[in-house]
């Protein structure tokens, strides 16, 4: 065989080769691509939610607008921009207005429970410490100290099967000790936001981000933020806080009031909302912010 | 106010839904207002990219030769964004085009 007839011979197997890698790569495509087209049935099909969410997009202005001096809206499938705010607000139940964010049957109750959340405390220990303070018909007027101590020292057994402590215990039986007993429990000005701020502000314990918190749960208040670590975060990305002004609680709560109007989205309710999220995804935000 | 978690609403937050699986993602849903030019280019079966902007979205569409063919927006937007972020990619296979209407399927690479 010469060289020439050698190198076509070599040349035709090589392009057979080629071929069938050709067509095994096509084949397994089409494999790849015909169990997509064979399984779409029991995937998430989000076609007609999204026809829903549509007529919110379209009626989002322009990303390149401000919604406030110096902030635009940015777009709506962009984390954190105001015009993702806009658009989760309207899409969620927040957006109804007769959403309650009570977590207790009266304001005294209402109290207890957010003096057991709030700083270092997660959210959910906060609920079983007020859940057992509940059963135990504790949360009274003149209750006494050493069953609020009972209550919050002893440890906590959880479904898990892991046994926790609330942390602050003894700080916080004597918060709640101190409140229960005080004199003017019949006279809390409960029907006026900012009048139940101030006047929860003369509680031990309490400062403004709980006043506001109990104030919003209590009364829907659109006056009022709850300045915690989410909110915080959150302004920062979209903008609404102004980083030299961190330390400024009135200051800041007055920015975030300003976006919720300039959103025109009840404050009460984005707040709820903000939280939620970010506190779901914790870990992306706060590798955005720091990144 | 670094570490707090006292927050606020005690109750948002799922509902008993299943947690998101980076590994198991199957969306389908529709290319938000696909760019006509690149629509011109692609067919039923084509195999996209789907890609950030920039690190929190938007989601894109983007065909193997790299142009943007349009927004993918869904409910779990941050959770596929977190899975991205972690270094999971995704492609999205066309299942129909019916005029400006891009159907397509979301699933892991």
């Amino acid at each position: 065989m010469g060289e020439k007839e050698s190198d076509k011979k070599n040349s035709k197997n090589g392009s057979e080769i080629a071929n069938r890698f050709m067509k095994k790569q096509l084949r397994l495509f089409e494999e790849k691509t015909d169990t997509a087209f064979q399984n779409f049935n029991s995937h998430t099909d989000e076609t007609a939610t999204l026809q829903s969410v549509m007529p919110y997009i379209e009626n989002l202005p322009s990303e390149y607008d401000e919604v406030l001096p110096g902030i635009k809206w940015g777009n709506y499938a962009q984390l954190y921009t105001p015009a993702f705010w806009k658009l989760q607000y309207m899409l969620s139940d927040f957006s109804n207005d007769l959403k309650s964010h009570r977590l207790a049957s009266n304001i005294v109750e209402e109290i207890v429970m957010c003096i057991l959340g709030g700083y270092g405390i997660p959210a959910e220990m906060g609920i079983v410490a007020f859940e057992r303070m509940k059963e135990r018909q504790i949360i009274h007027k003149n209750s006494d100290f050493e069953s609020v101590f009972d209550a919050l020292s002893s440890p906590f057994h959880l479904s898990n099967g892991k046994s926790v402590h609330y942390r602050f215990f003894n700080q916080k039986s004597q918060y709640i000790h101190k409140f229960l007993n005080r004199s003017d429990l019949d006279a809390i000005p409960e029907f006026d936001d900012i009048e139940l701020r101030n006047w929860l502000l003369s509680i031990d314990g309490i400062g403004l981000k709980t006043a506001s918190w109990i104030t919003r749960n209590w009364l829907n208040s659109d006056n009022v933020a709850i300045l915690d670590v989410h909110l915080l975060r959150a302004g920062k990305l979209a903008g609404f806080f102004e980083s030299a002004e961190l330390s400024n609680y009135l200051k800041l709560e007055e920015q975030y009031l300003n976006f919720c109007c300039a959103l025109e989205v009840r404050a009460s309710n984005l707040d709820a909302l903000i939280w939620s999220f970010m506190k779901k995804n914790t870990n992306l935000a706060v590798r955005t912010l720091y990144s | 106010m670094s570490g707090s978690s006292g927050g606020n609403d005690f109750g948002g937050g799922g509902g008993g839904a299943l947690p998101f699986n980076c590994n198991s993602v199957s969306i389908r849903t529709n290319v938000i207002a696909p760019d006509p030019t690149v629509l011109a280019t692609v067919n039923v079966r084509d195999v996209l990219s789907i890609t950030l902007r920039t690190n929190t979205g938007p989601l894109q569409a983007v065909t193997a030769g790299g142009a943007v063919l349009g927004t993918v927006f869904i409910m779990e937007l941050a959770e596929l964004i977190q899975c991205i972020s972690d270094g999971n990619s995704y492609k999205a296979v066309i299942l129909s085009i019916a005029g400006g209407d891009v159907q397509i399927i979301i699933s892991r690479r």
